[in-house]
């Protein structure tokens, strides 16, 4: 009896280690296993871009008459923008004639919110469009205003000859 | 035999234009820049750093300029100022001026410093990043040499007691509007308050019919602001209309309220052609004017 149950207990922890193996070889077969979700995550960051045309050009507007010119601005970046414009100087200049063209009442921008054209200034960004939007996703080209327009009137008698001003335009996360 | 060259070269062709488009850069003055803001919350003198990613992406070769501001913002105007936040910005490296050709990228670097004593929590300011082509003046036309400037917004909270306070200054609201004619509401506000006043709000505009107007804006502590908006009526718009504004303030929660009232008439476009026509009918009649053309229908 002795001996009967020597084997016994001799066996049960076999028995044990064995049934253990079993569970967790079942725990590891494809059939039985739980789905493991793998998440993937990926950071796209922000971006602020802008372009635009340059230089543009009047081309030849006579003394006492408004020339206008379209250019193009685009938002190149993937966030909203508001976008403003100011000039560099005062007043157009000229490397051969003693005059120059005042900004001040001559030269206007156009507005996309509301369609006007408004004052240019050299120290103050000029807000000229309002939440600019990005491009639409894939689109493969960036929103571009096209339909952008400046306005410059020649004071009568200014001298002939060839004016030019730098514009800057800025843009800042709406 | 041609077609099947030609089945082979097409593909080739569009790979290549798709390629080139996507490598070559924008025609004009371009400027990338990331991220476009930072928010940084500072005790007194803390210091932060932060790093901007600028890439040339037009076809002009720039002279770029590096400026540290303070960004006094509203809806019609941006201006810069050198004061408050803009001393505590410093850009390292003495990286404030330098050339970029089309498509070079540079890494700017920068630290922001709380002053250790501090009157106010919220403020904006920014890094300006300007390209300007670097073709010179031409001689013929009226030439404009035209630039791009990012500005990378910081924004900095600051520890301190909390005060919300927008005053209204004064208002401009149009008192009489044509159809189709837009009329601007003017609102000049004041932060006197040591936080952003986050505005929401409307104009209702009631009368025969009834429009709203939504208003939005952020305005900074010390900051003076200008809200402009703009109703346009339509061809139906008759009569005598109350415009009644609402701007709800508050930094995360918008609690606090100002209010206006104002009294407009719309002239409908239509009414003027009407009175211009009963007039040249009552000039014609008072007259007795005769038509030049008489018509004369004769019996058979």
């Amino acid at each position: 009896m002795n001996s009967k149950n020597s084997k016994l207990l001799g066996i049960i922890p076999i028995l044990t280690v064995l049934c253990f193996a079993l569970f967790l070889a079942a725990g590891d077969s494809p059939a039985t296993a739980n789905p493991v979700n793998q998440v993937v995550t990926v950071n796209v960051p922000q971006a602020i871009s802008i372009a635009v045309q340059t230089p543009v050009d009047f081309g030849t507007v006579s003394a006492g008459t408004t020339g206008t010119l379209n250019y193009w601005v685009a938002n190149t970046g993937n966030v909203k923008i508001d976008l403003s414009a100011r000039a560099n100087q005062t007043s157009f200049q000229s490397l051969l004639a003693t005059d120059v063209i005042a900004i001040s009442g001559n030269y206007f921008i156009k507005n996309n919110n509301t369609g006007a054209f408004n004052q240019v200034q050299s120290g103050t960004n000029v807000l000229i469009y309002s939440n600019m939007n990005k491009a639409s996703q894939g689109s493969g080209a960036p929103n571009n205003w096209t339909s952008a327009g400046q306005q410059l009137t020649i004071p009568a008698y200014t001298e002939d000859g060839a004016y030019s001003i730098g514009m800057i335009y800025s843009a800042v996360k709406h | 035999m041609i077609s099947l060259k030609t089945n082979k070269i097409l593909p080739f062709i569009l790979i290549s234009l798709i390629l080139f488009n996507s490598i070559s850069p924008i025609s004009g003055a371009g400027l990338w820049a990331s991220p476009p803001e930072f928010k940084y919350n500072l005790s007194s003198s803390e210091t932060v750093t932060g790093q901007i990613s600028v890439r040339n992406i037009g076809n002009e070769d720039l002279d770029v300029v590096l400026e540290k501001k303070r960004l006094l913002k509203d809806s019609s105007f941006m201006v810069y100022s050198d004061k408050g936040i803009a001393t505590w910005i410093t850009i390292l490296n003495n990286e404030t001026t330098f050339k970029m050709s089309p498509g070079e990228s540079k890494t700017i670097h920068f630290k922001v410093t709380a002053p250790e004593k501090i009157n106010y929590l919220d403020a904006l300011g920014g890094i300006i990043i300007r390209g300007v082509p670097t073709t010179p003046q031409n001689n013929t036309g009226v030439k404009i040499k035209q630039g791009v400037e990012l500005v990378i917004k910081i924004v900095v909270g600051l520890p301190g007691p909390i005060i919300e306070s927008l005053q209204l200054l004064k208002h401009k609201a149009p008192v009489i509007l044509i159809s189709f004619m837009p009329g601007n509401f003017v609102y000049e506000l004041r932060n006197n308050g040591t936080v952003s006043a986050n505005m929401t709000g409307n104009i209702e505009i009631n009368g025969l019919f009834n429009h709203k107007i939504p208003i939005q804006g952020v305005v900074y502590p010390e900051d003076n602001y200008t809200l402009l908006e703009t109703w346009e009526p339509g061809f139906s718009d008759v009569g005598i209309y109350s415009a009644k504004t609402t701007i709800n303030y508050g930094r995360f929660q918008q609690t606090k309220t100002i209010k206006t009232n104002d009294t407009l008439i719309v002239i409908p476009i239509w009414l003027i052609f009407l009175i211009i026509l009963a007039v040249l009918v009552w000039q014609i009649r008072k007259r007795d004017i005769k038509s030049p053309i008489r018509i004369k229908i004769e019996r058979k």
